[in-house]
């Protein structure tokens, strides 16, 4: 539209200019009125983009002038404006003020060659405001040549004003042309040196695009060198064409990042928006070039006839002063970029924006916005609809496609620390890439497909507020509002998992049968397998077990038993010769769809601890039955008293001792360690935001669990290792005790035998035995006794390893770095009874009481004080 | 169901704790006087079928037998709203009902002739359960029914059982008050060497203690029946609640006594509870901690066993068990531990490895406590053998008078000679010096030193 009204107006211009020439001079007007269109049209847009001036900084200027000439009329002057603005539209109001600012301008004192007696001012004026506007020598070159070209064609006096102004200037010898900005039309200088002139400007304009010219050439490194040929320059001009030279290698250098042929060239979507931000400015700077280009043309068609203010190298010099420190700028800037992608490209703009020069800051900026508009995007697209549209593997979140959706939680997508860029945080990393999964959680896995809330909103946000990113602090509205997706999404995660997948209950149910919680069933279990389990791994069959699991399962459960049987199972670990059941028998907790995906890389852990207790349940009821067997038989056998006492109170003291160990040791783990640690788990649960929170509460409790457990690293290899003997030597007591209740009962069998023979021979009349039979029992009685003595001793030496072993687990306990294995072994011997009997306690013990008194804190005294004592006697 | 207990309630006493134990079984579980479960407990954690078993219609049946020579107390009971609650068939009252008469000797014997009538009731039950582990037997020893003709019943359990453990809750006289029955130290006697010989476990209530506590701590001039049963019934509820809820320990009778006795003579069991409050006195409500509980829990004054003082400060715990219920925070038990073990507020036996045991229990939702932590003791304790010299020497002046023997004398047991009664004293005459043994380091070799005597 606005073209069509130009075209318009050219016409009535043209017929206005028409009539005014023909008043000018009759006798010539047509000849001016093509000099002056020709003038008119060379700088046409001067004309046009007068309008597109802002209107605050006209006024400015037009204030400064009228202040500065007649400080009185600023208030009229001011309310005029006022009044104006309420009856105009802004864009004539500009075009009011543009033409009030060339009038000042045309009456400025403090232009030197004034023209305003001359009737062709007027003409000059529009051509004049812009110069004002603009404020560039360019525009000031550009004015002048036209301004003269039209004076000279209109009216010669001018021209000898001009001509009369500038004798006066101290460098208007004309021979040193190049200094000059103007020539002097009637001056004698050969047509040869405006030509040489242009020529040098002309190579200087090529150079400026780093083109090489005559003069200069490029040579291998990219910079420019002066060629032999401009010898015959002199040294002034070559030094300008040399820096004038430095801009084109600058532009060379510039350019060369956004050449897909060029190895600096910027890869990637972060790599594009860089490029076409320094698109943009190499705009501006070709523009810049491009004017130049025309008026040296102009001049060059009229040089020869014409006298014109030239093009030189020096006008060049101070035009590309600004445009060279902009490209260096940049030039230095993208140095740093080079080879970077993605984050690390952002992460290298970024560390410069805190630039002290402010024109470079802003640059940074403008370069970091536009490289990070790839960035927003991609998380725009994660956070809202957790897609991943990265195709120059850029993003710092991947997705790891072979990983299936089953772990799409823990394994399917992670940061990738190289790409995230410096002013994202770890934390803010970590919190886009919970949130995008748990969307995407949701979607596969939950089958939750409803959008999240505010969707639009999000992504309207997120386009105007990138640059939030790079402030520094995280309280700006686009962190909170990635906050808020985070807390969205965490939440609806949260929800779902805790409410429709019931995350807790499966987790008290994987406590109550993998960590042995559920005491009852576990006895019953024992109970129900023992005969199973006694028998060789090799003769196991998981079916059968798995039906004896399920009727434990009926018997104690209150809740419904389906709803656990579908999630209990049984695994047998890989037999090693001589295993028996017990030591393959695994509980397994299945759990299926999202519940699997989150727990699935735990299930390890709880199949590592289950070991341990179940082991040390199965001693525990091991002993159980050897004391029932005890209490029950020592009625039964009261008639052997006297033989078997010795031997019973060794036995019975020998199982009490272990029945307390192994209390103890099953307090601790279950009590201690699971419970305690289950407690503090649940309230961290309880105050979870997210479910991240809540895998990572159950990842350390079950690591708590296993330093509990001795199965860390540390303790693995001692203290496991050595309870695992204690308890092996425990298990030697219930094969002892078989044999000797077998010997036993067969002795009272004998004896009640041998007795109701008498009682029968009484009957018969015979009274009493032979000798013979007598002997016999004497004999056979005689051997049982042996046998008692025999079976005492080794007893004993069932009751001494065992005690040894003990004791050097307690040492390890005591002597452990670990606090609470300390307390741990003070408690197990609450009273004294092993430190009493072994010497060797005693030592650790005051070493313990001095390192609480904060006498012993030097590792050298706790290593010094291991070292003394191998820990692990294996091959007893 | 596994781990099942049959109790048999003998006796007048035996009947009676046997009744406030059931009333306390069933305001836990949630279970009416019917035995009907109430519809707020129907999905409890609870497990119920330890004491109970369900009838075709649902309804909870206590695994209970009741057993009386005469018919007051059953009377009673069959009166009261918990009638319908006892399967009827389990309850056996004697035809004559003329009762024991207070006499150990006619509660033996009656206990002899009814045998096979109560066997048949017994052995019903037995076969009721899945896996039973042992019986609960609620009687006094100083009567005639719970002592004569609970001595019986213990004599042949362990033959008809012999894979079966046998509790007792054991009812010891008052010995501040005098007692109308003049053969008590007989009975005592008699009875405690079924105790010594035939259980397994013996949970000692001690009337002495019991009227002592009420008295002094909880103010209650003369203490009725019904208070200090409520007492007992306390006691006997949380010595079971471990089997009732269960939890990852001792979850069966074995579970909870093996570590308690460790040679079969030495299972005579103390009790203490703490905070002791009744119902109307609320002003004594305490701040209750872990600590605070445990700690109490060794004090003399709340056990509930009047052992008199130890002199010569030898006597020593065998072994403890804690159950501990209510809000408990687990990182505070084994802060108490330890503060216990560095103040040595307990001593214990040379001889062999012990410690305080704690078992974290659940107790039921339905039953308000105004005490955030409560705890019970149970406690194997060598100053238990005062209670048995006590027994012996009031036996001693009786025997030595020979009075009252001639109620003895009628019964068949009796009639030719009382070697019963001075092998009786034998036999818990060794049980005392076991116990004194224990106190010191050489228990072991007491046993071999004894055996050469």
């Amino acid at each position: 539209m606005a073209n069509k009204q130009n075209q318009r107006n050219l016409r009535e211009i043209y017929d206005l200019l028409d009539k005014l020439c023909h008043k000018f001079s009759p006798d010539r007007h047509k000849e001016v009125l093509k000099k002056v269109t020709t003038g008119i049209v060379g700088s046409q847009n001067l004309f046009f983009s007068n309008v597109q001036t802002d209107e605050t900084i006209i006024m400015t200027k037009l204030k400064n002038q009228i202040a500065n000439k007649s400080p009185a009329n600023l208030s009229t002057f001011l309310n005029l404006h006022e009044e104006l603005s309420t009856l105009t539209q802004t864009k004539f109001r500009t075009a009011i003020l543009t033409l009030l600012l060339s009038l000042s301008d045309a009456e400025s004192p403090k232009l030197p060659n004034t023209i305003d007696s001359h009737p062709a001012s007027n003409f000059s004026l529009p051509l004049r405001s812009h110069i004002q506007t603009s404020a560039s020598m360019e525009q000031i070159f550009k004015t002048t040549t036209s301004r003269n070209a039209s004076m000279n064609s209109v009216n010669s006096e001018s021209n000898l004003k001009l001509v009369n102004f500038r004798k006066k200037l101290p460098s208007s010898a004309s021979t040193d042309s190049v200094l000059d900005y103007g020539q002097t039309p009637d001056s004698d200088v050969s047509s040869s040196y405006y030509s040489q002139n242009d020529e040098i400007v002309q190579e200087a304009i090529y150079a400026l695009t780093g083109k090489s010219g005559k003069y200069l050439k490029k040579d291998v490194t990219g910079d420019f060198k002066l060629d032999i040929k401009s010898r015959n320059l002199n040294a002034q001009e070559a030094i300008s064409l040399m820096r004038l030279a430095e801009t084109g290698r600058l532009h060379n250098d510039v350019h060369k990042y956004t050449d897909p042929n060029s190895e600096y060239f910027l890869c990637g979507l972060f790599g594009q928006g860089l490029i076409a931000q320094i698109q943009v400015e190499m705009t501006q700077f070709y523009g810049l070039i491009a004017h130049l280009q025309d008026n040296l043309n102009n001049q060059r068609a009229r040089t020869y006839t014409e006298c014109v203010e030239a093009l030189s190298l020096l006008k060049l010099l101070s035009y590309i002063s600004e445009p060279q420190r902009r490209l260096r700028t940049i030039s230095e800037l993208l140095h740093q970029c080079k080879d970077l992608k993605g984050g690390k490209l952002a992460s290298s703009l970024h560390n410069q924006l805190y630039n002290g020069n402010p024109a470079a800051k802003e640059i940074v900026e403008s370069f970091l916005r536009a490289t990070c508009q790839p960035l927003q995007s991609m998380l725009s697209y994660w956070l809202i609809d957790g897609e991943i549209k990265d195709p120059h593997k850029e993003f710092f979140i991947e997705e790891i496609k072979e990983v299936s959706s089953d772990r799409l939680w823990h394994h399917k997508y992670r940061v990738v620390p190289s790409r995230v860029p410096s002013f994202i945080s770890k934390q803010l990393a970590h919190t886009i890439l919970v949130s995008g999964k748990s969307i995407n959680f949701l979607r596969d896995i939950c089958e939750d497909k409803t959008p999240i809330k505010g969707r639009d909103e999000l992504r309207a946000a997120f386009e105007n507020n990138i640059d939030d990113l790079f402030r520094k602090g995280s309280d700006s509205r686009l962190h909170d509002m990635i906050d808020q997706v985070y807390l969205n999404t965490s939440q609806k995660v949260l929800e779902i998992v805790m409410g429709q997948y019931r995350l807790m209950e499966h987790l008290a149910s994987m406590r109550k049968y993998l960590l042995l919680g559920q005491g009852d069933f576990i006895g019953l279990l024992m109970e129900n397998l023992k005969d199973e389990l006694d028998r060789s791994a090799k003769d196991l069959y998981q079916h059968a077990l798995f039906s004896i699991v399920s009727a434990s399962i009926r018997a104690t459960t209150q809740m419904d038993e389906n709803e656990v049987l579908k999630h209990l199972d049984v695994k047998l670990v890989h037999a090693i010769d001589g295993d028996k059941g017990w030591d393959i028998f695994t509980l397994q907790y299945t759990v299926h769809g999202p519940l699997s995906t989150i727990l699935e890389p735990n299930m390890g852990k709880y199949q590592e601890l289950f070991k341990p207790l179940w082991k040390a349940k199965h001693v525990e009821f091991v002993l159980n039955n050897i004391w029932k067997e005890q209490m029950l038989n020592s009625k039964m056998l009261r008639s052997l008293k006297k033989t078997l006492n010795p031997v019973t109170y060794r036995l019975h003291l020998y199982t009490s001792e272990m029945i307390h160990f192994v209390n103890q040791m099953q307090y601790y783990i279950l009590f201690e360690v699971i419970e305690c640690s289950w407690t503090n788990f649940t309230k961290r649960v309880q105050n979870a935001k997210a479910l991240d929170d809540i895998l990572q509460a159950h990842e350390d409790f079950l690591n708590e669990v296993r330093i509990g457990a001795f199965l860390d690293n540390e303790t693995k290899t001692t203290l496991y290792l050595h309870l695992d003997i204690v308890y092996d030597s425990i298990m030697k007591l219930e094969e002892w005790q078989r044999t000797f209740y077998d010997i036993t009962f067969k002795e009272l069998e004998a004896r009640k035998k041998f007795e109701d023979f008498i009682v029968e021979s009484e009957k018969s009349g015979a009274y009493g035995v032979t000798t013979e039979k007598r002997l016999e029992r004497d004999d056979e009685q005689k051997l049982f006794e042996q046998n008692i003595s025999t079976l005492k001793k080794s007893l004993d030496g069932i009751g001494q390893s065992y005690e040894k072993y003990v004791n050097d687990f307690l040492l390890m306990l005591t002597s452990s770095k670990d606090q609470n294995l300390q307390l741990f072994g003070t408690r197990l011997d609450f009273n004294s009874f092993y430190k009493k009997r072994d010497q060797r306690l005693k030592t650790p013990l005051t070493y313990e009481h001095m390192r609480l008194s904060g006498m012993g804190h030097s590792g050298i005294f706790s290593r010094s004080n291991l070292s003394g004592y191998t820990p692990v006697r294996l091959g007893h | 169901m596994p781990s099942e207990m049959i109790t048999l309630q003998l006796g007048q006493c035996g009947n009676q704790i046997g009744f406030e134990f059931w009333k306390r079984l069933c305001l836990e579980h949630g279970i009416s006087p019917s035995g009907v479960l109430e519809d707020f407990a129907t999905d409890g954690p609870d497990r119920k079928d330890v004491f109970f078993y369900q009838a075709d219609d649902d309804h909870y049946i206590p695994r209970a037998v009741l057993l009386d020579l005469e018919p007051r107390v059953i009377h009673t009971i069959m009166q009261s709203q918990y009638a319908k609650l006892y399967n009827p068939e389990n309850i056996y009252l004697s035809k004559d009902g003329g009762g024991a008469g207070n006499n150990w000797a006619s509660g033996f014997s009656q206990g002899e002739k009814l045998q096979e009538e109560v066997f048949d009731i017994i052995d019903r039950e037995a076969d009721g359960s899945d896996s039973l582990e042992g019986f609960v037997l609620c009687h006094s020893i100083a009567g005639g029914t719970g002592s004569g003709m609970g001595s019986y019943i213990m004599e042949r359990l362990s033959d008809h059982f012999p894979k079966k453990l046998v509790q007792t809750y054991s009812v010891f006289p008052n010995q501040d008050e005098i007692s109308d029955v003049v053969v008590q130290p007989y009975n005592s006697l008699l009875t405690l060497r079924r105790l010594t010989s035939c259980a397994d476990c013996v949970v000692v209530l001690d009337n002495t203690a019991l009227n002592r506590i009420a008295t002094d701590r909880l103010h209650i001039e003369n203490p009725s029946f019904t208070q200090i049963n409520t007492l007992v019934s306390t006691i006997m509820s949380v010595s079971t609640t471990t089997l009732r809820y269960p939890s990852y320990m001792n979850n069966n009778l074995i579970g909870l006594t093996a570590p308690l006795i460790p040679t079969p003579q030495l299972h005579f069991l103390m009790t203490g509870y703490t905070p002791l409050t009744t119902e109307t006195d609320i002003s004594n409500v305490r701040k209750t901690t872990v600590l605070d509980v445990m700690r109490r829990l060794l004090q003399p004054k709340n056990m509930m066993v009047s052992t008199g003082p130890d002199k010569t400060n030898h006597h020593c715990y065998i072994s403890i068990l804690n159950i501990i219920q209510g809000e408990v925070d687990p990182t505070q038990v084994h802060k108490s531990l330890q503060r216990i073990r560095e103040r040595k507020l307990a001593q214990f036996i040379p001889w062999g490895p012990a410690s305080i045991q704690v078992a974290l229990s659940r107790s039921s939702p339905y039953v308000q406590s105004s005490h955030r932590v409560s705890g019970l003791m149970l406690a194997n304790h060598t100053s238990i053998c005062s209670l048995f010299e006590r027994a012996l020497n009031q036996y001693d002046k009786l025997r030595k008078r020979g009075a009252f023997l001639d109620q003895f004398r009628k019964e068949e047991m009796f009639k030719d000679d009382l070697h019963e009664l001075d092998d009786s004293r034998d036999i818990v005459d060794s049980l005392v010096q076991e116990y004194e043994a224990a106190t010191r380091h050489d228990y072991l070799q007491w046993q071999a030193k004894k055996d050469i005597e």
